[in-house]
């Protein structure tokens, strides 16, 4: 077998000592080859070359600093479209803010169908004082006047609610106890004299079921971040429709008995309706408060704020749906406060 | 962070100068293959972080040289049947002209190697860098050094033995 001197030879195979030879000898001759140029850079080509690099190097540095000033305007456009919408969004809140305040100063004066009557009565004999030394604010809702009839709701198109309510199923806009307390009525402190208000949400749910065709409770008053958990206690369908604007709003359908189903919790002050698309007469008004001082009140118009609250004044506010709200103010002194007493006028 | 050029040609710059002046016969090449290498090691330690210059340096001036080596041979084999690239005018001594042969013998083979063999042989067996310093410089393992060099040698003999007369009278 001939070896073809044109291709190497296989790895394993020894060199030829004539062509390692040759190669070294070769290797040698070139090693030697560059010393005939001598071993010292000339001047001309140093001073050539240190120049060319000082150019390249400036090119590249006018290059980076082309970059970085474009990178900076970059930024800086950013920077002005962030600060327009900062700005925006400040303006925003403070309208809204003077917008929340318009609302609740039209309120005071009586903004309902004009039926809340003004001056109210901060005292009343009559009241057993609330909690003396405790310093929680209480007292009583009075409705004054001729109550008018409560209206009758029409159930003659809905059998399931029909059977629920053999004596009829009234509304309960106007809620007018025997002594003349007034119920569904939000009372709240609107101001405190340097005293913080903010408090933790509480833990507990604030449940809101529907039972016999009608929500329960009527008026419901939560805190902001608190649970809120809406029950459906009857065999059929209600729709739960949310009318909140500045508050997670949500409208879902309960078909049937539902022990309790979770909707996220407010997130800010406001005061909406919840209403059942299925059976248009079922209202819920909710009122959420950034405080734990608020009440609702029961049959017999009584409330009682949470407390106890430090010494010192109070602006307290009474919100009824078709009456409006009244305020008044409340003073802790000593860890006792004077019963409060409401009074909205029927006939004004 | 400026790097000081003025230092780095006056350290570096004569092996570098060696370097393509072995490999490239024509001063006038030989010098822009001087200023090429250093152009472009201003671009390598703008990229990187240098941890051996006198490798990385040589290791350039060895690829553009070679690089240029092929370029003037390719040019040399259109316009000349014998395919020799022009060399400087100036005239070798007597005594040095079958070592020039010789030399230009292995230019000829070495502009015909692959780039990673052509380079690791020059660094290796002209510049006189260690195992490590060539692995280093060109970012392969010590062992593919050896691997690269062993298969290099092979195909340098080879093409050796296949030139002409002149390498087999010098060798005789």
């Amino acid at each position: 077998m001939t070896h073809d001197p044109r291709q190497p030879p296989h790895d394993d195979s020894p060199p030829d000592p004539a062509s390692e030879q040759t190669l070294g000898r070769a290797t040698a001759a070139l090693r030697d080859a560059g010393a005939a140029q001598g071993i010292s850079v000339p001047d001309d080509l140093r001073r050539s070359t240190l120049h060319a690099l000082w150019v390249a190097d400036a090119a590249a540095h006018e290059a980076s600093s082309r970059r970085r000033s474009k990178a900076m305007r970059r930024v800086l456009r950013i920077a002005a479209v962030v600060a327009i919408v900062c700005c925006g969004v400040v303006i925003a809140m403070l309208a809204r803010r003077a917008r929340d305040s318009i609302h609740v100063h039209d309120a005071r004066i009586p903004a309902v169908r004009g039926r809340a009557m003004a001056p109210p009565v901060t005292t009343a004999p009559a009241l057993t004082a609330v909690g003396p030394g405790s310093g929680i604010i209480g007292g009583k809702v009075i409705a004054v006047g001729s109550p008018p009839e409560r209206e009758l709701i029409d159930l003659s198109a809905v059998a399931e609610c029909r059977e629920q309510h053999p004596d009829g199923l009234y509304s309960e806009s106007l809620v007018v106890g025997d002594a003349g307390g007034l119920a569904n009525v939000v009372v709240s402190l609107f101001w405190s004299d340097g005293v913080v208000m903010d408090r933790p949400p509480p833990r507990s749910p604030a449940v809101l079921d529907q039972k016999g065709c009608r929500y329960s409770p009527h008026v419901l008053a939560v805190m902001v971040g608190q649970p809120i958990v809406v029950k459906n206690s009857d065999t059929f369908l209600h729709n739960v429709h949310s009318l909140a604007i500045d508050n997670p709003a949500f409208n879902f359908g309960q078909p049937s008995i539902d022990p309790g189903r979770k909707v996220d919790p407010m997130k800010t002050p406001e005061r909406f309706k919840i209403k059942c698309d299925v059976h248009p007469w079922m209202v819920a008004h909710v009122n959420v408060f950034e405080h734990p001082y608020f009440a609702v009140t029961g049959p017999d118009g009584a409330f009682a704020l949470p407390g106890p609250l430090p010494d010192g004044n109070y602006t307290l506010t009474a919100w009824h749906e078709t009456l409006g709200e009244l305020r008044t103010e409340v003073q802790v002194n000593g860890g006792k406060a004077n019963p409060v007493e409401f009074r909205f006028d029927l006939d004004g | 962070m400026m790097v000081d050029w003025d230092g780095i040609i006056d350290r570096e710059g004569p092996a570098v100068w060696r370097t393509v002046c072995r490999l490239l016969t024509n001063r006038a090449d030989a010098e822009e293959c001087f200023q090429e290498t250093f152009l472009a090691a201003l671009e390598l330690w703008k990229r990187e972080r240098v941890r051996d210059e006198h490798a990385a340096l040589r290791r350039l001036a060895t690829a553009r040289a070679i690089d240029r080596l092929r370029q003037r041979y390719r040019e040399a084999s259109r316009t000349s049947p014998a395919g020799a690239p022009p060399a400087d005018p100036a005239p070798a001594p007597p005594d040095r002209a079958a070592a020039d042969e010789l030399a230009e013998h292995l230019r000829t083979a070495l502009a015909e190697l692959p780039d990673q063999q052509a380079d690791v042989f020059c660094l290796h067996c002209l510049d006189g860098l260690s195992y490590r310093e060539v692995a280093d410089a060109i970012g392969v393992s010590v062992d593919h050094v050896g691997v690269l060099l062993h298969r290099a040698r092979a195909k340098l003999r080879v093409a050796l033995a296949d030139r002409g007369p002149v390498a087999r009278e010098v060798t005789r």
